[in-house]
């Protein structure tokens, strides 16, 4: 387990707590306010906050591929790059193949996998 | 099996000879009683398939027989593929149609050579190897080993795998799979980290597996040298698996139930593959969140585990473990109190009300959190090695 920097002896994390609390925050935010809450939801997803990051995960793939364009706009910004393209992944977009190619040459090679990856997975149509 | 059956061959449409190739390959199966041994023709063959072509000596070379095909020949011509035989490497001929007709026609004609139908049956099967057209081809080649039980034909099959027509290598694909030949393997579109990752290994005495959970491959915490991997290594189960080849899954999520299922099926025949090639008379799995729906597909897909210890799990009451096929009967699910993932995640915190009621032993860890449930200090303030030591030591 990566240890969080704010956890205390009793291996309590405050800030995890708060910080599952805003994602969830923002998840039922981004049915109003989708900008400011998305915005949230991928700085939480790249976060150290492993309860965070995997809270914010699941709820951009709840979310639904309405915030797929949005996602990318965050991902070509440099922004959590590879874990916004397996986000976009999950939600099945295949129209976003071809902007999800630029990032198959990338120089961060956790950026690189997570595209190829991304589009294979596209392109094969995963699903049951 | 009729004579006509094996005649039709002569003047059917390429789709209909396919399929009566494997008509006859379905027949020839129910009477063929043990696989013929390697690099011997079967006993039909052994006499010449035809005289003066060079058919005899590439059929010789697809069962292992060193023979020399001579560089042209009437009636043959060249796909411009490789065959991988296990005599060597050969340019793939297939006969042109006058050709195929001709040889078949002989092969009715000298008749008196084959003591049954069936032996005619297995002769144009054969000849059916080298069939111009690609799908009856791999019907045959498919027929052919139903037929003989050799794998005189899996070059051919092999080599229809790099075809640039789709459903010749699907086609090839599925007869390979339907022959157990691992070659098949390169169609199935597995993910790279959903591939075996290593040979098999020797059989330990006990083994204990750490299981991520959604969005947790990169986490370094259930991996060897991981915070929590070390803790359960030195203080609760020295047998955890150590080795670089780990287990991990995708850790991918989906909206939808059935896309979740797939992903948690295909980690699932993962995790079998992983553990066959791992194996351990006694196995315990230790799993956090969402890779406890991947355990539980698993134990139903006859996964054989000493016991579970689930961390967090988000229980999905039409996804339970198939608790027959763990030994000690016993389920140890260690979450806390509030746990705002598995909420969002609209699964369970307990399989309270299921079948699985009755074994699951539970333990809170702590008020809030989701990941507190593989924190080594918290295990050791509620004393979580003692209550999974119970079952499984």
């Amino acid at each position: 387990m990566t240890q969080q920097p704010n956890q205390n002896r009793l291996g309590h994390s405050w800030g995890s707590k708060f910080g599952v609390i805003g994602v969830l925050a923002s998840y039922y935010l981004a049915r109003i306010a989708p900008g400011f809450a998305v915005d949230r939801l991928v700085r939480a997803l790249g976060g150290p906050n492993e309860d965070s990051a995997t809270a914010a995960y699941m709820a951009l793939v709840k979310l639904g591929p309405k915030y797929a364009d949005g996602l990318l706009s965050h991902a070509k910004r440099g922004r959590h790059t590879a874990s916004i393209i397996r986000v976009l992944g999950d939600l099945g977009e295949r129209r976003l193949i071809s902007d999800l190619e630029q990032f198959v040459e990338s120089p961060d090679p956790e950026v690189a996998a997570a595209a190829r990856e991304t589009i294979g997975l596209l392109r094969a149509g995963d699903c049951d | 099996m009729k004579l006509g059956d094996v005649r039709n061959l002569l003047h059917m449409p390429p789709r209909k000879r396919a399929l009566q190739c494997l008509q006859l390959g379905n027949e020839l199966q129910q009477m063929r009683r043990k696989a013929r041994p390697k690099g011997k023709l079967p006993a039909p063959l052994q006499r010449p398939v035809v005289h003066d072509s060079a058919v005899a000596p590439l059929i010789k070379l697809l069962h292992g027989i060193k023979a020399a095909v001579p560089r042209k020949v009437k009636g043959l011509r060249e796909t411009g593929r490789r065959l991988k035989t296990q005599a060597g490497e050969v340019a793939d001929m297939v006969l042109t149609p006058r050709a195929r007709k001709s040889l078949i026609a002989l092969s009715l004609k000298q008749r008196k050579r084959d003591k049954s139908v069936s032996d005619l049956a297995v002769r144009q099967l054969a000849i059916s190897l080298l069939d111009g057209d690609p799908m009856t081809r791999c019907c045959a080649a498919y027929a052919y080993w139903q037929a003989t039980g050799t794998d005189a034909a899996v070059p051919i099959l092999v080599s229809a795998m790099d075809s640039g027509d789709e459903d010749e290598r699907l086609l090839a694909a599925h007869a390979l799979v339907k022959m157990g030949k691992q070659q098949a393997k390169r169609l199935q579109g597995t993910l790279q980290h959903d591939k075996p990752q290593t040979p098999p290994q020797p059989l330990r005495t006990s083994m204990t597996v750490i299981i991520h959970g959604t969005f947790g491959m990169n986490s370094e915490w259930y991996k060897p040298g991981g915070v929590f991997h070390e803790y359960i290594r030195t203080q609760v189960y020295p047998d955890v698996y150590s080795g670089q080849d780990f287990y991990f899954w995708s850790g991918r999520y989906a909206l939808a139930d059935n896309q979740l299922r797939g992903i948690w099926r295909q980690a699932a025949k993962k995790l079998v593959s992983w553990v066959e090639s791992h194996p351990a008379t006694t196995l315990r799995l230790i799993a956090a969140s969402h890779g406890n729906n991947v355990v539980n597909m698993a134990t139903q897909m006859g996964l054989q585990a000493c016991t579970l210890i689930q961390l967090s799990p988000p229980v999905r009451r039409d996804n339970l473990p198939a608790m027959q096929n763990v030994s000690s009967g016993r389920l140890f699910n260690i979450h806390s109190t509030i746990d705002l993932v598995v909420w969002l995640d609209g699964g369970f915190k307990t399989y309270e009300g299921t079948s699985v009621e009755p074994a699951e032993r539970r333990r809170i860890i702590s008020f809030f959190g989701h990941s507190d449930s593989h924190d080594r200090d918290l295990w050791s303030r509620k004393k979580i090695p003692d209550l999974v030591q119970e079952v499984c030591p």
